[in-house]
């Protein structure tokens, strides 16, 4: 017993320190957003800053409109959340409640698809959305995600409607109901965990994702704020008090949305690893 | 009943109608597109040149930065892969204990997984950076030189690698999960037997846990492979082209010098890259996969 | 009385104007306030600017004109004019200058003999230098004038006086740490397209200055090279490549100590050190140290419309405008630009109309470390009649750390990459 409650000590010893080095590059955000370029640049580096400096966030804001950005962001992610919850829902449904011709086939070429790396597809990607006259803006980052949402996606969502039992299918179907009934109002408030977590991902996915705004989204007023921040660095790279600020504000939503919800997401991942 | 048999057929379709399209138009076309582009030269606003295997020769007998890359981004996976699994894993070994504030810890380590990966490489390059960065002055402080992380290309790399890793808070859940869910039986009944944490380890857990581990080995794999952030905003692919990782090239390449044929071919070869190494992780993992039932 | 009204329902055409920023928001700005006088001063055509950073501005243009998308005019990036105007991408804009007032030769950019474009300010190379520090060693500020340059070596002796370790030793002392230097000398700017000038001062050059030869082979210009890089490996007074890749910008590296000297454009003035000066920056202005020849280069951002407008005529109208240097006055007095036409550096009286202004030094240092420099002394960067210098560059660049960074010699360097690069240059040069 004693010997047990020495390592518990221990380990939570060990745990505590990296877990402030883990923290720590969160803390050195923060603390330079509020120095002064000077006091960033000084060796020795000091911990704190002599002052709050906020007005290094209301500069920063005049170059770095985080408010359009946000918008930005949000109006490719969050129709494409629903994008993504609503089409890889319904094939999941096909795939684990209903019979049909090429069942098997079309399930292994989903699952197939999953470990296609999505980088390798970029350019010709790109080079169709030119030929069909849609080279940039909103629409080339929001589309994808309504057609079927990523076979990873549909995957986990099948995995856990083939543990609701077929029964409640049968019953509704006597009550009358056809698939989209059963689908929407039986299943889903069944796997609505699965589906929060889902969507979860999905939204920390398009939040920051860099490299498809980078290739359609060419027009200043329309960056996200990962792209935005890019830019921001590429254009003002030694302005770190300024820089640093914008990276608080664009680190900050993730944080707050990761706090609210803790349990989907700790339990999303749970998920998608465990894949039992 | 076959016309209730066709109706189901019917509505399946339609409800996987959207993925399907998603497979034709995300996965398959565009694979055709990246062969069929791989053959051409197409250059800006011209239009495309078959050229056969000119691309291909180009690649293997004038192409300067292409083995740089390659080196480079099997470093980086195999760099952040190899050190990540053991972190993560060694992580969950930790949290599994009892330790006080368990939530609390789990949610610090889990954190930088959802830090958008451009604003963690700005603190992170800043963090490195040979004068004024806080590594070096820590290192300072016990008396260890300078390091020129980011600027040196042999530590870029690991550099990267090591603020990658920060990162991996999910594989921390995700084991830790995996231990949780290891029956108090199987470990109790090693301990009857005399067995001691080693063997714990070696007999019940790791093996229970050998699928999950692959499967997301696997998925880290493939990820890091595919790296693309930290050398876009920071390193540009420098110093030296040391991290110079496939997809920054292809796009560069591609968006940058506007070679989309060339990009293309480029990116066959990677694909049919990841393709074997997928294959190679599935067929050697036989070897020590261990399901349970067995 | 119907030309009245169809001139009241004419909404004014739109044209969008792309250019890049450096380091600070004033730039962007200062170029927006100049656009908003414009679309006030008329109401035919109404200009929309994109401010782009500067690093990544080559890709963001490709990928626009990948995607069909390109803006009606833009601020041209110099490695890519001579390009956009071999692949037929640019309107011709030179009826915009009457044969007679047309832009300094220097700054004339020409694909196959004939110009396509003009540079919009011209900017050169120049050394800066904090001159408390100098003050403070006791030693003689930098030459003003090119007659009176440094030899390398005087360079590097001055450069050795003022580094520092955190000791307080000097590079000359006994006992100095190099891996712990807090005073930096002097640091030439190892920056992709600036570093060639020392091959053209020491006789050789990157090429030829009809663009038919590399030179960048020459034994001269592998010594050349190979003395600059050993600023950082020898005599241990210029930052390391990535050192200086982290330092804040001029005037703050210069206000902070970090450097004694540093090379770098005429922009700087406007751009950079003006930003500093109420912090009490102290910096004064000299010419690069020579080898055998006392150079400088000299350049500047041309102006593009692109062809695929939709607005050619308001295009060009507002490219006249913008380019006129009556209304880029303001820039010009800043300090960010220098002229472009003759007519403002005949006399003295014109000299000093556009710059004897603060936050350019004394007219007096000013004139011979700058203008007279620039007369008479300044080569141009190759972009100017080499069509596709940056590919060029993607060559050169590709391992050039190891050479900055001591982990190959200059020469060996240049003698692995010499096939690819003559490839590529027979491939691009002027027939």
């Amino acid at each position: 017993m004693m010997k047990l409650r020495r390592y518990d000590y221990l380990s939570t010893a060990i745990l505590v320190v990296l877990g402030l080095a883990c923290i720590f590059p969160f803390f050195w955000m923060l603390r330079s957003s509020f120095m002064s370029n000077v006091e960033i640049y000084g060796y020795p580096p000091k911990l704190l800053p002599k002052t709050l400096r906020f007005d290094n966030y209301t500069s920063a804001l005049t170059i770095f409109p985080f408010g359009r950005y946000l918008l930005n962001t949000l109006t490719i992610t969050i129709p494409s959340v629903f994008g993504i919850l609503l089409t890889s829902t319904m094939a999941a449904y096909a795939l684990s409640r209903i019979e049909f011709p090429f069942k098997k086939i079309i399930f292994a070429l989903v699952i197939a698809s999953m470990l296609m790396p999505g980088t390798v597809t970029i350019i010709p990607i790109f080079k169709a959305w030119v030929a069909v006259g849609i080279p940039s803006g909103f629409i080339p980052l929001i589309f994808p995600a309504f057609l079927g949402g990523g076979a990873f996606n549909i995957f986990l969502c099948r995995q856990f409607l083939m543990g609701i039992p077929k029964e409640l299918d049968e019953a509704a179907r006597i009550d009358g109901a056809g698939h989209v009934r059963i689908l929407m109002q039986v299943l889903v408030p069944l796997i609505k965990p699965v589906l929060i977590s889902i969507g979860l991902f999905a939204f920390i996915l398009y939040w920051n994702d860099l490299i498809g705004p980078l290739i359609y989204i060419s027009r200043n007023d329309q960056n996200t704020i990962a792209q935005g921040l890019a830019n921001f660095r590429a254009g003002y790279g030694t302005d770190y008090k300024a820089i640093m600020a914008a990276s608080c504000m664009s680190v900050g939503p993730a944080v707050l949305m990761y706090f609210a919800g803790q349990k989907y997401f700790i339990e999303g991942i749970v998920l998608s690893g465990l894949k039992s | 009943m076959n016309r209730a048999r066709s109706k189901n057929a019917l509505a399946a379709y339609l409800f996987l109608a959207p993925a399907l399209l998603g497979l034709i138009l995300y996965t398959f076309l565009p694979i055709l597109g990246v062969v069929g582009m791989s053959f051409t030269q197409w250059d800006a606003l011209k239009a495309p040149v078959y050229i056969g295997l000119g691309n291909f020769r180009e690649i293997f007998t004038e192409d300067m930065f292409f083995p740089k890359s390659v080196v480079a981004t099997l470093y980086f996976a195999a760099f952040t892969v190899v050190l990540g699994t053991i972190y993560a894993f060694i992580m969950a070994l930790l949290l599994n204990r009892n330790v006080a504030g368990r939530g609390a810890l789990r949610s610090i380590f889990f954190l930088p997984y959802i830090v958008p990966s451009i604003g963690a490489a700005i603190v992170w390059a800043w963090m490195y950076e040979s004068n004024f960065g806080v590594f070096n002055y820590a290192l300072g402080l016990v008396g260890i030189g300078k390091i020129r992380w980011l600027g040196d290309n042999l530590t870029a790399t690991p550099a990267l690698g090591i603020m990658t890793i920060w990162s991996f808070g999910n594989f921390i859940v995700i084991y830790l999960a995996g231990l949780q869910g290891i029956p108090r039986t199987y470990l109790e009944a090693v301990e009857i037997d005399g067995g001691n944490a080693w063997h714990k380890f070696r007999h019940i857990t790791l093996p229970l846990l050998s699928p999950v581990i692959l499967f997301n080995v696997l998925m880290s794999v493939v990820a890091n492979l595919q790296i693309f952030v930290p050398a876009q905003a920071i390193t540009r692919g420098g110093p030296n082209s040391s991290t110079l990782y496939m997809v920054y090239y292809i796009f560069r390449t591609g968006f940058q010098n506007n070679r989309f044929g060339y990009s293309a071919a480029i990116s066959l070869l990677f694909f049919a890259f990841i393709a074997a190494v997928t294959a190679i992780i599935f067929v050697t993992s036989r070897k020590w996969m261990f399901y349970e039932g067995e | 009385m119907m030309a009245t009204v169809g001139f009241v329902f004419a909404a004014p055409t739109e044209v969008t104007y792309m250019c890049w920023y450096n380091t600070t928001q004033s730039e962007a700005q200062g170029n927006q306030a100049l656009i908003d006088k414009y679309n006030a001063s008329q109401d035919k055509v109404h200009v929309t600017m994109m401010a782009i950073p500067r690093d990544g501005y080559e890709t963001k243009v490709n990928t626009m004109a990948a995607a069909g998308q390109l803006p009606d005019c833009t601020q041209l990036s110099e490695a890519m004019a001579i390009q956009f105007a071999a692949d037929n991408l640019l309107a011709d804009v030179s009826a915009m200058y009457p044969k007679d007032a047309a832009p300094l030769k220097s700054l004339t950019f020409t694909y196959n003999g004939k110009p396509i474009g003009y540079s919009s300010g011209d900017e050169v190379l120049l050394l800066y230098y904090n001159k408390k520090l100098f003050d403070a060693a006791k030693l003689p500020y930098p030459p003003a004038s090119a007659n009176k340059a440094w030899t390398w070596q005087q360079f590097i002796d001055a450069a050795k006086k003022l580094t520092k370790d955190k000791n307080g030793k000097t590079a000359n002392d006994a006992g100095f740490d190099p891996k712990n230097i807090i005073t930096y000398g002097a640091d030439f700017n190892r920056l992709w397209w600036m570093w060639p000038i020392v091959c053209y001062s020491n006789g050789g050059g990157l090429m030829s200055p009809d663009g038919k030869e590399l030179w960048i082979n020459k034994p001269e210009s592998i010594e050349a090279m190979q003395k600059l890089a050993d600023l950082y490996i020898k005599e241990k007074v210029a930052p390391s490549p990535a050192d200086w890749s982290a330092m804040p910008s001029l005037d703050l590296t210069l206000l902070s100590n970090k450097v004694a000297m540093a090379v770098s454009g005429q922009w700087e003035m406007g751009v950079s050190l003006n930003n500093s000066l109420k912090d009490g920056l102290e910096y004064g202005v000299g010419v690069l140290p020579k080898f055998k020849k006392a150079v400088t280069y000299n350049t500047g951002a041309p102006y593009g419309i692109f062809k695929t407008t939709k607005n050619l005529a308001a295009s060009m109208d507002f490219i006249k405008w913008w380019s006129a240097e009556e209304n880029q006055w303001g820039n010009i007095t800043n300090g960010i630009l220098m002229p472009v036409m003759a007519k403002w550096y005949a006399n003295e009286a014109a000299m000093r109309q556009w710059a004897d202004h603060p936050p350019r030094p004394p007219f007096a240092m000013y004139k011979t470390a700058v203008i007279d420099y620039a007369m008479n002394n300044a080569v141009q960067v190759p972009w100017y009649y080499f069509n596709g210098y940056t590919g060029l560059n993607d060559i050169l660049d590709s391992g050039i750390d190891a050479v900055w960074n001591g982990q190959t010699t200059a020469k060996a360097y240049i003698a692995s990459i010499m096939p690819q690069l003559q490839k590529y240059f027979d491939e691009h040069k002027a027939k």
